[in-house]
């Protein structure tokens, strides 16, 4: 059963936000329980210190009479819940959702100016939450994990095409279906972790095999399924052709 | 001395010659080559190369007489060569402009004479008859003792005088004096000259004035380029500024226009309000409080919501670049959000570099979605844990070639254009410190930048 976190400081919002909870967690049959319901954030660090698991968290973003506001809360049970959902729960229009969500991961933010918007905010919050903890018991995806500076990327390793070192010292270049990224890191490294669904086709690239759509010998470069090119050193001639012809 | 010999101790001073040219270089073009262990071989084979090579070309010219060559034309032939050879060198070693490493061969070179300047004060009148080994010993003494040392002294004088900043400022001007060029190219002609006029040992201590002169003569060069270089970054800050009070001061004219219009909408409204609750038709009074949220919101929390958010931006060159690109997106009709949740003081990156990225991304978001129905852009500066974050996310509408996003000459905009992100690329190229990141997420665009500053 999935917890789920209350951290609101007016007493008035927190009681409407649980008991609207309760009824949804009922009328829905959903995998879910109140855990805590506070005003302090204090409370609920302490609380994921002693049973850390998974959560759902309603945290108001301007937290009176405490040290920490929303964000560094937010930050706080990153710590230790680094896969639970954050909702953010304001009466200020003006919140930097993107930043929120960039750094936290939030999930979304709901605005408790007015109840009705609040509940069905609430109620939307907890259905898409249902649907991704459903889609994920059930999906086996892998994913490669980077971290560029404090920021930590979950890309599924199936989108990756190559990696590529850049004239830079220690700069490796990570090329996906959407995506395109730059970190510090040894091809080496990723050679080893990443083997054998990745090859290392030439001093500066490792593949993954599976994309290769064609092998252009004069040219000495592959072709990947997205259509970008690839060079492979003489060594590896073989070896790629060995594949390729067993592949197919 | 036989041919071997010669090369041999050429080999050694010119090696020398080149690590002074190699801790000036750093010195004058603030970096230090660091661009993977390709290039550093690269880099030390072609240093032996040339070594090699120059010492061996020393050699021919002693042993060829072209060095007593009348009017010191060999000579000066030489050393021109030898110029050449170490600005390709520069070249190739921080991959800098040919221009930049000549003129920095020339500085050196100039910085250099010091060094010998200083060397030779040891020497002065002396004559070595190499034949003999005690005078043999006694030159080496002093070309590989004393000279380093010299050339060593002469580097930390100009570390001390921070000769680099100043040199750098006057490199990244756009146009150099030609004058000053060819001063600067001439150097070798007129202290061959000199040499070759002042040569009488009687009057040799003239030979020591032509360094001093130009030492007076660069000084002198530095400290007007020096000023010009202030006085123009002030005149341009000054227009910054003014161009951001002109744009602010709009802005506050719009958001009082706004609020005006908003009072008068508000009277009406509290009017009407002031009925239905007499009425006590409370559904009535929800939905005016409702409406008037909305409208005060749509009318004047906008700007005044964008307002805060670039008070928080305190780096003037990207907050006067913010406040234009809002300007002109707001006539444009495109919708742009900007968030700066913690105060932006600065960055590691030069201010023009990051402005130019920043514009570019910009505008290439504000191009994706100029005239489109319901065009927005979402601005993100995000400034914590020693990591800067700028984030431009844009509603995609076209079909974009992902792959070849930032390759020469492919653009979703038409002909003639698409050198937009291959030059943002090429900046960032020269920061090993700056992370970039491109995407496509849910349907957005998604550009980042990410620069580490501790």
């Amino acid at each position: 059963m999935m917890p789920v976190y209350i951290c609101e400081d007016e007493e008035k919002i927190r009681d409407a936000e649980r008991s609207w909870l309760e009824k949804q967690i009922l009328i829905e049959g959903l995998d879910m329980e109140i855990a805590l319901c506070t005003g302090s954030p204090e409370e609920l660090l302490h609380h994921l210190s002693e049973e850390p698991r998974q959560g759902i968290y309603f945290l108001d973003v301007d937290l009176k009479g405490s040290f920490m506001d929303g964000f560094r809360l937010g930050q706080e049970i990153r710590k230790r819940d680094a896969r639970g959902f954050l909702i953010y729960v304001t009466a200020f229009q003006d919140l930097a959702f993107e930043t929120f969500r960039y750094h936290l991961e939030a999930l979304d933010y709901i605005c408790k100016k007015e109840p009705e918007k609040m509940y069905a905010g609430i109620s939307h919050c907890l259905k898409v939450i249902a649907e991704r903890v459903s889609r994920e018991q059930g999906e086996q995806q892998e994913y490669f994990t980077v971290k560029t500076l404090d920021i930590v990327r979950h890309i599924p390793l199936k989108e990756i095409m190559y990696f590529a070192t850049s004239g830079r010292t220690h700069r490796i270049e990570l090329h996906a279906r959407q995506e395109r990224l730059d970190f510090i890191g040894s091809i080496q490294e990723l050679e080893e972790k990443l083997a054998p669904q990745f090859i290392r086709i030439h001093r500066a690239y490792l593949v993954r095999e599976d994309q290769i759509a064609r092998i252009d010998l004069k040219a000495k470069e592959v072709e990947l399924k997205n259509k970008e090119r690839c060079p492979f050193s003489r060594n590896m001639r073989q070896r790629l052709l060995d594949s390729f012809q067993f592949r197919q | 001395m036989s041919f071997l010999q010669i090369v041999s101790a050429n080999f050694l001073s010119t090696a020398i010659s080149i690590l002074f040219l190699f801790w000036m270089s750093g010195i004058l073009l603030g970096r230090i080559p660091n661009r993977g262990i390709k290039h550093a071989i690269t880099s030390i084979l072609f240093t032996l190369f040339l070594t090699a090579l120059l010492s061996a070309v020393a050699a021919v010219c002693y042993r060829t007489g072209i060095w007593r060559l009348p009017y010191s034309i060999g000579k000066l032939a030489w050393r021109y060569f030898d110029l050449v050879c170490a600005a390709l060198l520069l070249c190739l070693v921080h991959r800098a402009s040919f221009r930049d490493c000549c003129l920095s061969v020339m500085m050196i070179e100039i910085l250099g004479s010091y060094g010998d300047l200083l060397s030779n004060l040891y020497l002065y009148g002396r004559l070595f008859d190499l034949r003999v080994v005690s005078e043999r010993r006694e030159y080496l003494f002093w070309m590989f003792g004393i000279r380093p040392l010299c050339f060593l002294l002469c580097g930390l004088v100009i570390v001390k005088l921070g000769l680099g900043k100043i040199y750098r400022q006057w490199l990244e001007q756009e146009k150099i004096h030609r004058g000053t060029l060819i001063f600067l190219g001439l150097y070798p002609v007129y202290s061959e000259a000199l040499d070759h006029v002042v040569n009488d040992p009687e009057k040799s201590r003239a030979y020591f004035l032509l360094p001093l002169v130009m030492l007076l003569v660069i000084h002198m060069i530095f400290v007007y380029v020096g000023r010009d270089w202030q006085q123009k970054q002030y005149i341009l800050a000054q227009q910054t500024n003014l161009r951001q009070q002109t744009i602010y001061i709009e802005k506050m004219e719009h958001i009082q226009a706004e609020l005006r219009r908003f009072r008068h909408d508000f009277k009406n409204m509290m009017a009407g309000m002031y009925l239905q609750a007499r009425e006590g038709d409370l559904d009535a009074v929800q939905s005016f409080i409702q409406e008037m949220t909305e409208d005060f919101d749509r009318q004047v929390g906008e700007q005044v919501r964008l307002m805060n958010q670039l008070a928080n931006v305190h780096m003037a060159e990207i907050k006067g670049l913010l406040l234009e690109k809002l300007a002109w997106m707001q006539k444009e009709e495109i919708h742009c959000d900007l968030e700066v949740l913690h105060p932006f003081e600065g960055t590691r990156m030069r201010s023009t570099d990051l402005c130019r990225c920043l514009g570019i991304l910009m505008d290439n978001a504000a191009d994706e979605v100029r005239g489109k129905e319901d065009a927005r852009i979402h601005l993100m500066i995000s400034s914590q844990n020693g990591c800067t974050t700028f984030r431009v996310k844009n509603t995609l509408y076209g079909k974009v070639d992902f792959q070849r996003l930032g390759t020469a000459g492919y653009t979703t905009k038409g002909e003639g254009r698409g050198i937009g992100l291959e030059s943002y690329r090429k900046i960032l190229g020269r920061y090993d410190f700056v992370f970039p990141f491109t995407a496509i997420q849910d349907g957005y665009f998604v550009q980042e930048l990410l620069i580490q500053e501790v």
